[in-house]
């Protein structure tokens, strides 16, 4: 069984339409959800999580459709939303509390672990928190439940790098058990390299592409070479390009390179951006 | 719903602390001045302390918004229904438990021999009618445009309700000529009046957050 599918999902708010999207997670598997600010990443989430109604086309989680009656399959779900909306008034210890009533396999002492291994305040109050802790806190709640699926908004935004590492070490340690698998966005491109086995590229509410990553930097390269160059080479090789004062860096298929260029390794942030900055010229 | 109904009371225990101490200031109040016979005082007091309490429910909303706990709570295994049910539970415990004290009071108070039973029923009446009529109205709007929306809808009708039971008062000639009609009959008739009120108003409120786009 996939943890997510969707077919078609659509979503439209004023002049900004989400999708079509067609993006598959298999369980056990870690997917990284790439995209500019307002590409779209937080509506897939909360189209996934049914806390908005889709336009058109469909999604599943577990195999519950996404809707409004998800209520047995969130008991297996960990959400971490970009804006961690505990309330502000509770100290870290109550929302330990609320959480334990709301999840049935609420596991204290994992929670209280978390607490004391993220070195969060357990008595002050959340609006008292750093971002970060804020954060810190939003994971160890989406932890401690036995989740079989991790959808996690922007989770590692405000950490500090030492505490990231932590966390996306948490995170991959999350899904040694094969019927585990996460879902998370980020603008860290360099922690979804670390983490993920599945790379979705949003832009504009369009999904650019949707690989598994390995495939994703063995099939893709850059080479390096000067404007004149590039021009002879045949236009559909060129799948993104980014000019510098002295030469030109271009995305390409390592198939289609030509022969004879050296063809460098790329990153997948480099990958996004040259795929995005192609379609925006 | 327990989730969300504890949520909503550590923030009523952390946010609405003074409103207890004025809830006690009123019982002092009430009691002295009830030695001495139901005065004004002895019903401004009480009222003022139900209202008061009555819109907890509707504040801790408003904090809800301000922190996002409404948005998050759509990620938890909770459903509409149940955060809406939370408010209304909240609502009835606060103003409930003002409204319990002061009927206590009044129920000492005639056993003292200060108040007549007639007394302690229409009063006891009047007061939850009054103390849970307003959020029974008020709770709807701010379920379906949110509180900003919500608190101005129900300041209207906080003069609406004011101006109706002083109209109410005029015509039937003063409030002790009110409090002569069958005591029983007329807290019964409330109580019958508000159970309606409150009920349907919880099925207006989850049926229009159940549609609201968040």
């Amino acid at each position: 069984m996939n943890a997510i599918e969707t077919h078609g999902l659509t979503k439209t708010y004023g002049d900004f339409t989400l999708g079509p999207l067609d993006l598959t997670l298999p369980s056990g598997c870690i997917m990284g959800l790439v995209g500019e600010n307002g590409a779209g990443k937080s509506t897939t989430i909360r189209l996934l999580l049914g806390m908005t109604a889709p336009d058109g086309g469909s999604a599943m989680v577990m195999g519950t459709p996404a809707g409004p009656d998800m209520r047995t399959v969130k008991q297996r779900i960990g959400v971490v939303l970009d804006d961690v909306g505990f309330p502000a008034g509770l100290t870290a210890r109550q929302i330990g509390k609320v959480l334990a009533a709301a999840y049935e396999n609420w596991d204290l002492a994992l929670f209280e672990g978390y607490l004391r291994k993220l070195d969060i305040p357990a008595d002050k109050k959340f609006s008292a928190l750093s971002r970060g802790n804020k954060m810190k806190l939003g994971i160890a709640g989406a932890l401690s439940h036995d989740a079989k699926l991790l959808v996690l908004d922007e989770p590692t935004g405000g950490l500090d790098p030492v505490v990231r590492d932590e966390v996306v070490d948490i995170f991959s340690e999350f899904t040694r058990s094969p019927e585990r698998s996460i879902l998370i966005s980020s603008h860290i491109v360099s922690d979804l390299e670390k983490l993920c086995d599945y790379i979705a590229f949003l832009h504009k509410g369009k999904l650019l592409l949707c690989e598994e990553k390995d495939r994703l930097l063995e099939e893709y390269g850059v080479i390096q070479c000067d404007r004149a160059f590039l021009e002879g080479l045949t236009p559909g090789a060129i799948l993104g390009r980014r000019d510098t004062p002295y030469s030109v860096e271009a995305l390409v298929r390592r198939d289609a390179a030509p022969t004879g260029v050296e063809v460098r390794p790329v990153t997948v942030e480099e990958l996004f951006v040259l795929l995005v900055k192609e379609d925006m010229g | 719903m327990k989730a969300l109904f504890l949520a909503d009371f550590y923030q009523m225990m952390t946010n609405f602390k003074f409103y207890g101490v004025f809830v006690l200031i009123s019982a002092v109040i009430t009691v002295w001045s009830g030695i001495g016979g139901v005065s004004g005082i002895g019903m401004f007091f009480p009222i003022y302390a139900v209202l008061m309490c009555s819109v907890i429910g509707m504040s801790v909303m408003q904090l809800d918004e301000q922190s996002r706990w409404n948005i998050y709570v759509q990620a938890l295994p909770c459903s509409r229904r149940d955060q809406v049910s939370s408010k209304y539970a909240v609502t009835l415990v606060s103003a409930g438990a003002v409204w319990l004290l002061f009927l206590l009071i009044y129920t000492g108070l005639a056993l003292a021999g200060y108040m007549d039973w007639s007394m302690v029923l229409a009063l006891g009446g009047l007061l939850l009618f009054i103390g849970l009529l307003a959020p029974a109205v008020s709770l709807p709007p701010l379920f379906r445009w949110g509180s900003a929306k919500g608190r101005l809808i129900y300041l209207v009708l906080v003069v609406v309700m004011a101006s109706g039971l002083g109209a109410v008062f005029s015509a039937l000639g003063t409030v002790d000529s009110a409090v002569d009609l069958p005591a029983p009959v007329v807290a019964a008739l409330l109580v019958l009046i508000l159970i309606a009120l409150f009920v349907g108003s919880w099925a207006l409120s989850v049926r229009w957050y159940e549609k609201r786009e968040l």
